[in-house]
This record gives structure tokens, sequence and C-alpha cells, in this order.
């Protein structure tokens, strides 16, 4: 083996690196890094140093008010006095003249001592909450600001939401790779290079076309006036006519279809791939030696397409379990929430940033411990997977 | 050896095999179809008569056109991106033997594992963080991640089957390093690249979960469609799927045509 700066020269070899060092730091590691640390911060709402803000902003506007009536004074007119810290006060019942002259009795001593007592004691409060202001920010910044609360404090709905969306996407797993198997087991090894070369490009169609199109496609199926719905009113199961259509957006089987959809493909290839490869010459001699063919299966074909089982799994319910697009389009609000939604609003609706990273690293959690419980399971390594 | 049981097995699988398409492709077929009615929202079961209205009003679309032109934007930058990333990390992963091509080879796959709107809040938390907002740029940075992956394990496994002995005789005759890069190197790695780029630009073009996480208050085609499929059906949609469709078969037909070879060894 000759060593990579020999054959490539120092400089080529140098932006190699570069290119790889970058991916790695500025796409994978930091950007992760980030998540996490924001995941572990609270963000606090309603705190003490908040709290005192929003009485020292009172008192400050207070305290004007009563400066102001100080240096202009409340003015007399002939009805009484009028101050812009109490009002308008109406001397009633009193003769025009009258009331004028006592207003201004009044103001001349007693009225400007009482004001200026107040600031006085305006002033006095500021300076505590000031003082305290600085403890709270002290005690504030030296608490160290990691914690697990994010974590710790989701709601039962959002838990739920989460259970839920973990087990729907095992089940579409698990009924995907049934779906699957019989036909990546037809095109890899049960059809001639013509057939097979049709039944592969009748597969890449479907796989190829836009995800977005994909699932847009089956709204023509479930609107109200849908294939589904007017097909059961030809039946005479239901009246079109008399309002009486279902609404198939309610019922979660319709997510379940379309993810279904959406997904069987990326279960569909690897599989088809790893199958591909095995010799079928090992079939004949099993069938010449007389076994049945679910033994066949079982002893031949499943150990040599286990990686690409493998991968399939891992894909789909990755997949799955982070899907946003087919609950968005497909639900329109009328069935439970996916968690990748929750994150979406925690993010673009409440902006909660720092609760939306816990629940996007929980996320990450969930995907990365399948991916560890299926590759022990099928006892293959992440370089084995990746080479399908 | 033919039995009769091996007959009624076949058989069996052959429907199946049969139903299976038909499920991939009837919604297919029905949202194109009903891109010709002449009735709105869109219905195949509602035939108001054949038109092309619908497609006429794809150029009327200005917000549409504005969100393709940015699906363009981002596949302009992440194509050429990715393939530049996936083919260095795939020379130094080859080139390189040691126990941290093991462990850059496992961060680099990551990636592909991880899913897509986790990789979509990773960039804008980053970013916002340094003071960029989420727009086109944050995409491009999110889409490349993970869809560099593809192109290097593509071009690695064309690597595995590399004959060093043309490169050994560039050297001994004193061809430069760039000449050898150049003349040697890229020309055996061409196909490779050209079916990178190809998996690029789709993965690019058709992504949704990484984008919308990531594109803040822009759009692309695809964060669009969502948009306008989520409020109202509209069959201006579906002419447009019509469009998507028919293009992907041809692109599949012609990836067919010259990957055929594939299929004649048994």
């Amino acid at each position: 083996m000759i060593s990579i700066f020999k054959v490539y020269g120092r400089y080529i070899t140098s932006f190699f690196l570069l290119c790889v060092a970058t991916w790695v730091l500025i796409l994978i590691i930091l950007p992760q890094i980030f998540l996490i640390d924001r995941s572990l911060k609270y963000e606090y709402h309603g705190d003490r140093v908040g709290t005192i803000n929003n009485s020292l902003e009172r008192l400050y506007a207070s305290k004007l008010v009563k400066k102001y009536d100080l240096d202009f004074g409340p003015t007399c007119n002939e009805q009484g006095m009028v101050s812009v810290s109490m009002g308008l006060s109406i001397t009633e019942g009193k003769k025009v003249g009258e009331a004028e002259r006592e207003c201004e009795e009044v103001l001349s001593s007693e009225n400007k001592i009482k004001l200026e007592q107040e600031v006085v004691e305006i002033n006095s409060q500021i300076e505590i909450l000031l003082q305290e202001e600085e403890v709270a920010k002290i005690a504030k910044a030296t608490e160290f600001p990691y914690s697990f609360r994010n974590y710790v404090m989701m709601s039962g709905l959002h838990f739920k939401t989460l259970t839920r969306t973990i087990y729907y996407s095992i089940l579409v797993t698990v009924v995907a790779l049934i779906l699957c198997y019989p036909v990546a087991y037809v095109v890899a090894l049960k059809s001639a290079p013509r057939k097979a070369a049709i039944l592969f490009l009748a597969l890449i169609i479907p796989y190829a076309v836009n995800e977005l199109m994909r699932i847009y496609a089956w709204l023509t199926i479930f609107d109200l006036k849908g294939l589904l719905n007017t097909m059961l009113d030809f039946l005479g199961v239901l009246a079109l006519d008399e309002d009486k259509a279902i609404v198939w957006y309610k019922y979660p089987g319709t997510v379940f279809t379309v993810m279904i959809y959406t997904n069987i493909l990326f279960m569909v290839f690897p599989i088809y791939n790893t199958m591909s490869t095995l010799n079928r010459d090992q079939i004949e001699a099993a069938q010449d030696l007389g076994a049945k063919a679910w033994r066949i299966h079982w002893r031949i074909i499943i150990p040599h397409a286990k990686p690409g089982i493998a991968i399939g799994t891992i894909m789909t319910f990755m997949l799955t379990v982070g899907a946003f697009s087919v609950p968005y389009i497909i639900t329109r609000g009328l069935q439970p929430k996916w968690f990748t939604h929750i994150i979406y609003d925690k993010f673009f609706e409440s902006s909660n940033w720092n609760v939306g990273s816990a629940y996007s690293f929980t996320l990450l959690l969930i995907s990365l411990i399948f991916v560890f419980v299926v590759m022990s399971f099928f006892r293959v390594s992440i370089n084995e997977l990746a080479k399908r | 050896m033919i039995t009769s049981s091996n007959k009624t097995s076949e058989f069996i699988l052959n429907i199946y095999i049969g139903i299976f398409l038909l499920f991939m492709f009837i919604p297919l077929l029905l949202m194109m179809a009903a891109g010709f009615n002449a009735t709105d929202p869109p219905s195949v079961t509602d035939w108001q008569g054949f038109t092309l209205q619908w497609f006429y009003q794809l150029k009327t679309e200005d917000r549409l056109i504005r969100c393709l032109g940015n699906s363009f934007k981002i596949v302009g930058v992440v194509v050429p991106l990715s393939v530049m990333l996936g083919l260095s990390a795939a020379l130094i992963l080859t080139r390189i033997r040691a126990k941290v091509t093991h462990y850059l080879y496992a961060v680099l796959v990551s990636p592909m594992l991880t899913p897509g709107i986790i990789l979509g809040i990773t960039t804008i938390v980053f970013w916002q963080k340094i003071g960029v907002n989420a727009n086109l740029f944050t995409v491009m940075l999110a889409q490349t991640t993970f869809i560099a992956t593809y192109p290097m394990l593509i071009i690695m496994s064309r690597l595995q089957r590399q004959d060093h002995f043309q490169e050994e005789a560039a050297m001994d005759l004193g061809a430069s390093p760039l000449l050898l890069f150049w003349r040697i190197t890229i020309p055996f790695l061409r196909p490779a690249i050209f079916t990178s780029a190809a998996l690029a630009f789709l993965m690019s073009f058709e992504n949704y979960n990484t984008t919308v996480f990531s594109i803040g208050s822009n759009c692309t085609v695809t964060t669009e469609i969502a948009q306008q499929a989520r409020k109202a059906h509209t069959p201006v949609i579906n002419a447009l799927g019509f469009i998507f469709v028919s293009l992907t078969i041809i692109g599949a037909l012609i990836y067919t045509f010259f990957h055929r070879r594939r299929f004649t060894r048994t």
C-alpha cells in the first residue's frame, strides 16, 4: 500500500483532509454538541431577576409622574384641582370662585410636602430593589446552568405521543418487512434476467418519485369525494348525496397505510441487493437434496440476506419515527400528533428551543438504540451495513 | 426439478407481485389523471371533462415558481459539495488504514442513520449561535451533512476494485500528483461520480424533512407542496405531479438502459 501523500502529493491530500475535517466538525460533530448543550439548559420564565425588573419599572414610572406634579404642579381651574398623578378632582357643590381659592390653598403647602415625601419613599424603594437585583443576578450567574429539567419535565401528553409514535413505527417496520420479503425474493432470485429488469424498473419508478407527490397522491383516494367514498357509495354502503361521507382522515389507518406506502421501498432495495448476490446454485443444490421451501429460506436465503434485512429495518424505522410529511398532510389535524410535530411546535410555534432540543435528542437516542438493537440481533457490524 | 407445488407457489408469488405493484402505482396514476379533470378540488370519480387548464395555470403560480427556483439553487450547491466531500472521504478511507479511519467511517455514516429532522435542527441551533439565521444557506449545509455519505459509499466501492498498477506506473514515469489524479484517478472514478451526482440531485431536490426544519420562512418546491396539500387540495399540484412522475419515468428508463448489464449475469 502506497501512502496517500506519495500518490496524490501534499497539496491534493491536504485538500482532501480539509474537506473531511470540515464535514466531520462543522456539519456533524459541532452541531450535535450544540444541540446537547442547548437541551441541557433550562430556560427560566418569571424568575427572580425578571420579577424585580418588573417592579423597578413600575416604580420608575410612578416616580416620573410625581416629579412632573412637583415641577409643573397641579393646576387650579374653576372647577378645582387638576393633577397628573391624581387626575381631576372636582370640588362639588361649591361656588366656582370658592373652589379655585380652596384649591390654591391646598396646593401651596401640604400637598407639595406630601409629594416630596412620596418621591423620597419611592427612591428608597428603588435603592432596595436595585440591591436585591444585584444579589439575584450574581446568584443566577453562579448557578450551575446545566440540568436535566428539559428532559424530565416532558408532560404526560407529550410522553404519550412519543410512545405512540414509537409503537406505530415498530408496527410499520414489521409489516413492511413481511410485505417486502417476497417481493425482494422474486425480483432477486425467482426471475429470469429480462423479467427481473422489468420488475426492477417498476420498483425504481415509485422509489424515485418525489416523496411529497407520493403522499399527495393519496388525497385523491381519501378525500370526502375521493375514490374510497365513491366506491362505497357505488356499492350502496353509504350515500354521498346525503352528506354521509366517511371522513377517512380521522382514522389512524390512513397514516399507517401511507407510511407503509412511502417507506416500503427503503425495505425492498437493501434486501434485494443482498439477496441478488446469493449464488442460485446453492438453492438448487438444497432442492436436489430434498429440502423444503421454508427450510431453504430459513437456512440459506435469510442468513445470506441478513445485512440487507438489518439495513432495511433500520431505514424504515428511522424514516417512520422521524416522519414529518405524512402525518402533516394526511391527518389534517384530525388525529393525534406525531412526535416530530411536537418538536416542530417547540421550535417554531412556542419557540422554546431548549425544550425542543431536548425532545430532538430524545428522538435521536431512540433511533440510535434501535440501530444497536437491530445490529446486535442480526449480528451485523456497521461496516457491513453501509456497504449494501 | 419443477414440481406442481413449485408451480402453484410461483403463481401465488406472481399474483402477489402484481398486487404489490398495483399498490405502488394506483395512487400515482389517480393523481396524474386528476390533473386533467376540469374540476376543483381534484377528483377522478367526478369527471367534468378533459382539460389542460391546470397546466397553463402552473405558469401563473409565482410563489410556486419562486420556490422551485430555490430548490434549484440548493441543488446547485448541494450536489457539487456532496460529491466533493464524498470523494475526499472515500479516498482517505481507502488509502489510510489505521484504527482512526474505522471511527471516522462510523462518524461519516452516522448522518445516514439519523432522522432527517434532527439534521435540520442541529444545523439551525449551531448557526443561530454563530448569528446566522435559517435560510437557504442552512438548508444547503443540513442536506449536505447526510447526502455526502452516499457519494462516499458509491465511490468507495469503486475504489476497492481499483488496480493500483496504473498509478504506480504513472509515478515511476514521473507524473506529477496533479496529473496522476486528473488523468488516472478521476477517469477511473467517472461512472461512480456520475451516479453519485444523480443520486445527490434526486435526494436534495425531493428532500422535505431536513429542509422544513432548516429553511426558516423561505420555501422550496417540497415545502410549498406540503403547505398547499395541508390547506386545500388543488389540481395545479396534480398537474405538477404529472410532470414530476413523467420526468421520473424517463429518468428511470435511462438509468435501466445504462445498467441493463447488471441483470444479464445470473
